[in-house]
Parts: structure tokens; sequence; C-alpha cells
């Protein structure tokens, strides 16, 4: 063996770079083994980027073992995805799991994860369509499901059908800008006990909800797009707080108008006590085909019985269908008791005779409604 | 400007040994490649880092990948060829000049030599037990007894 020729540690005195250029060379028991020939090496081994990978499936391989409850797993990675382990896929023990970044979710089969009541899917990647089916039609007593997504693609349709669930949290990053078409994909809720509801997508996405949520009370819904099937507006019978926002300008492109949508959603919200409106863009009025609302026989049934906070921020004062819709609302809330209107591009004046218009609105209904005019 | 087949340079180890070389063997050396595009080449590169005995090494091994390049990606014979060539190259190193190569190699940045050192050290390390790692690169070991013990319960199967 050639030993070197000076009784130098030569190789201590490497730059950390190259010493984790060599480790990476090699095996990860021998990179693991180094930790014993001096202090200096004691924890080097562990920045070796592919022993990192290696070192979290045996942790949750011990983890299993002691009959683990609960699981965080984050990885951040520069080397790829760490594909969760298919051994963690039947633990009976599991209650929550939170998976984030570079989790590759890989699942050719049905899973069996009794326990679960809370999942996390953040940022996580998914080999296809069915590994989220498979996933998520293995946790029987799941109550809590949040689900971030970035741009990744890699799942079209995402089904959820959790029979136990109460609360969905969906969160689609996907960037995308053109003209919404058929194909964009996106979910499928079946959720017959879902009680909180929050979903923020991009326009044209689809969501679609098999089965009413007859129990639903919290909605959140942001930037989803109206050509959402009619059965998710049908499920909101039940909801007690409803949060709706959306850019009419956006959306005046679809089939169904903004402010049809708003209509469908007062009625099928009898339960409604919170709404709140933005606008975020300048509509076109030549976009605007609908019913006219002030020639409406009936009232929804919130306005009459529940309503009693309206928020409109973005408000814009050219627009005849918005000026219709907020009179419409001021006029017919009965239980009224705080409307705030954000207003743009409006000079003193402009202010005035809008306050003053609307208020006169309002003190027709039998409300006893303080009414808040902002500028923006 | 010359062509680079016939466009020569000078290198200068730090200890006043010049090599001259065609401009494609010093290329092969990205810190001079680097030189050479700023236009700052016009006398010998003083390299204040590389001692002769070394620099001369490296352009021998700059030299045969120019000259030995395989054809393609598919030249499979020919990278076969040039791998039979590093493995005799490197047996001819003791582990102090393998060190100073892997240094050097990373001072003027050739990925293919850094590699290739580096791969000598890790040859050296694989399947060896940590005495045998420590006496081969003398590294002082500076644990205690107890410390070193509870080093290798922590991760034991990586000692079997």
């Amino acid at each position: 063996m050639k030993r070197c020729l000076r009784n130098e540690d030569r190789i201590s005195h490497l730059p950390e770079a190259l010493l984790v250029h060599i480790l990476s060379m090699l095996s990860t028991k021998d990179v693991v083994a180094t930790s014993a020939l001096s202090k200096q090496w004691k924890s080097l081994w562990k920045i070796v980027p592919k022993i990192k990978l290696e070192l979290i499936g045996m942790s949750i391989g011990i983890a299993y073992a002691r009959h683990l409850r609960e699981l965080v797993l984050d990885v951040r990675s520069e080397i790829g995805n760490f594909t969760f382990p298919s051994s963690l896929y039947n633990c009976k023990t599991l209650e929550t799991l939170i998976l984030r970044n570079w989790v590759l979710l890989d699942v050719p089969s049905p899973v069996c994860l009794k326990s679960l009541r809370t999942l996390h899917l953040d940022d996580v990647n998914y080999k296809d369509d069915a590994s989220v089916v498979n996933l998520l039609s293995g946790c029987p007593n799941l109550e809590n499901l949040v689900v971030y997504r970035g741009d990744q693609q890699d799942v079209k349709l995402f089904i959820i059908a959790v029979p136990s669930l109460q609360r969905l949290t969906i969160y689609d990053g996907y960037n995308w800008y053109g003209v919404p078409d058929e194909d964009i994909g996106g979910y499928v809720i079946n959720a017959p006990c879902l009680k909180y509801l929050k979903i923020q997508g991009f326009l044209g996405l689809q969501f679609r909800l098999i089965e009413n949520a007859l129990e639903l009370v919290d909605a959140d819904i942001i930037n989803v797009s109206i050509t959402i099937d009619q059965k998710l507006l049908e499920s909101l019978t039940s909801v007690k707080r409803l949060s709706l926002t959306s850019s009419p300008l956006e959306l005046s492109t679809h089939k169904v108008e903004w402010w049809n949508l708003l209509l469908v959603m007062l009625d099928s919200s009898p339960k409604l006590q919170v709404l709140k409106l933005i606008s975020e863009k300048y509509c076109v009025e030549k976009h605007m085909a609908c019913e006219k609302w002030n020639q409406r026989k009936n009232v929804s049934e919130c306005l009459i019985r529940h309503l009693e906070t309206f928020v409109w921020n973005g408000y814009t004062k050219q627009l005849e269908k918005e000026k219709e819709v907020a009179k419409y609302i001021l006029r017919n809330a009965n239980h009224l008791k705080r409307a705030t209107i954000s207003v743009r591009d409006l000079n003193s004046d402009e202010r005035l005779e809008m306050l003053e218009e609307l208020e006169s609105v309002a003190r027709a209904s039998k409300s006893s409604c303080k009414l808040l005019l902002l500028s923006e | 400007m010359a062509s680079s087949s016939t466009n020569k340079f000078v290198l200068k180890s730090n200890d006043d040994v010049s090599f001259e070389v065609t401009e494609a063997v010093a290329r092969e050396f990205q810190v001079i490649a680097h030189i050479i595009d700023d236009d700052c080449a016009k006398k010998a590169i003083p390299l204040s880092n590389v001692t002769g005995e070394i620099l001369s090494k490296m352009i021998e091994y700059g030299k045969k990948h120019i000259e030995e390049a395989p054809v393609d990606e598919e030249d499979e014979e020919g990278k076969k060829k040039l791998q039979i060539w590093d493995e005799e190259f490197m047996k001819q190193f003791n582990m102090e000049i393998v060190f100073q190569l892997i240094l050097a190699s990373n001072y003027l940045n050739n990925k293919g030599l850094l590699d290739l050192t580096c791969c000598t050290v890790a040859d050296h390390i694989k399947d060896m037990t940590p005495d045998e790692v420590r006496t081969l690169f003398n590294v002082k070991n500076d644990y205690t007894t107890e410390e070193e013990e509870e080093i290798r319960k922590e991760n034991s199967w990586a000692f079997e």
C-alpha cells in the first residue's frame, strides 16, 4: 500500500467541498464509517447529498418499528425526489402525516392507514392519478386534508373520495394563462361529511362535488373559475360563512357570468351571514349579459333572514351592473348591520354622490345598516 | 489569432518550470481557458499553486485526453481505452502526489482529473476499517475511547 511519504494528514486538510466530493463516491456504509476517524469527520458524512436521502429512509424505518403516530417529512433536495417508503402505507398507528416538498408518492395499490386523521400533502409529487386515489381510499378515518400544489402537472384529475372528511383545504398554484378549455383537469370531491371547505385555485380549474355536503358551515372560495360544476354551489345550502374572491374581468370570458354565479351562490346559501366580494380588475360592461337584478321576483333567503355583513373591495363606479348588485343587496338584506364598500377612482364629489345614492337604498330596507364607503 | 492547434502558450509553475503547450491542451484547464479568453495570456501564464512536478503530470493527462478523446458519446471503445489509460496513469503516484493532484486540478478546474484523483482516494477508503483508513492517511484519532465507542454505537451497522 502506498502511504503518504511525509507523516502528514493530507486528507483531513482538503477543503470540505473536496472531501464531500470524495465521500460521495463511496457506499453509504463506508461514508458513515468515516465518522469514527476523528472529530473533524464526525458529522462530515451527513452533508454528502446522496446520503441524506438514504438516511431519511432509514429513520422512517426505525420510526415505523416504534409504532409511529405522527410523521412530518420535509425533504429539501438538490438531487431529486425521495420516494415515500411503501412499508409506511400500512402503518396502523399513524394518525398525522405531513409530507412536504421533494417527496414522491408512488402508490400502485390501495394503502391501509386505519388511524390516519390528518394528512397534509404540501407541494409533493405524485407518480400518477391512481396514486392519489390509492392513497386516499385507504384512509377510512381521515378528517383533515390539506392539499397544496404548485406547478407540477403530475396529476390531472385529483380525486378526493373520503366519506369521513370534515375539513378540506386545496391550494392550487399552477400558473396557467390563456383561454380555459375542457382539458385542464381539476378536482373531484366526494365528501358528504365536509364541514369546512377552502379552495384557492386558478381560472379554468374545474372543481366538481359529486355528493352534496349538507353539513358544510364554512366555505372560502378564492379565484376558482366559475365554470365549476353547479353541484359545488348546490352544496353550499347549509353554509353560514361564505367568502368569494373573484375577478369579474377574468371571469367574463366564461359561459356563465360572474353576476349569475353570485346569484346562484346567494340562492344556495340560505344561512349566509357574511358576504365578501373582491373585484380585482376592471370589468368590461359589454361582457355582461345577465338577468336584471332589479327585476327578480324572488329574493334570496339569506338576504331576507341572515346576511349581516357585506364587504365589497375594489368596487368600480362606472359599471351599472355592479351598482345594480350593490343596490340589490342593500335593499333586500333585512338584517344587514354593516356594509363596507371600497371604491376605486372616485373624486370626493363622486364619492358623496354615490354614498347618498346607496344610503337611500339602504334606508328603504328594514335594516339599521351602517354603510361605509372607502377609497382604495 | 492563429488556430488553436498551432497557437502555443507557456505555463509556468511556482518553482519556475515552464511548459509550452498548444492552446487545446491549455484549454483543458478551465481557469487557463478563461485567462486566454480574457486575452491576458500574452506572456507565460504563472500558476502560483502548482509545482513543476505536478504541472507536468497534469499536462500529460490533458494531452492524452485531447489526443485520445472519444469520437462521440457513443464511442464506447474510445472511452474504455482512455479509462484504462487513466487507471495506469494513477498507479504511478503515491498518496502525497495524489493529494497534490486533487488540489491542483481543483485549482485549475479540470473536472475529469479531479474526479479521477478523488476516485483514487475513495478506492483506498473503500472496504477499510476506520483504523486502516487512519493509518493509510495519517489521520490522528482525537476521540477518547468512550467518544469513539459512542460514535460506533450510533450507527453500529456501518461498522459491522
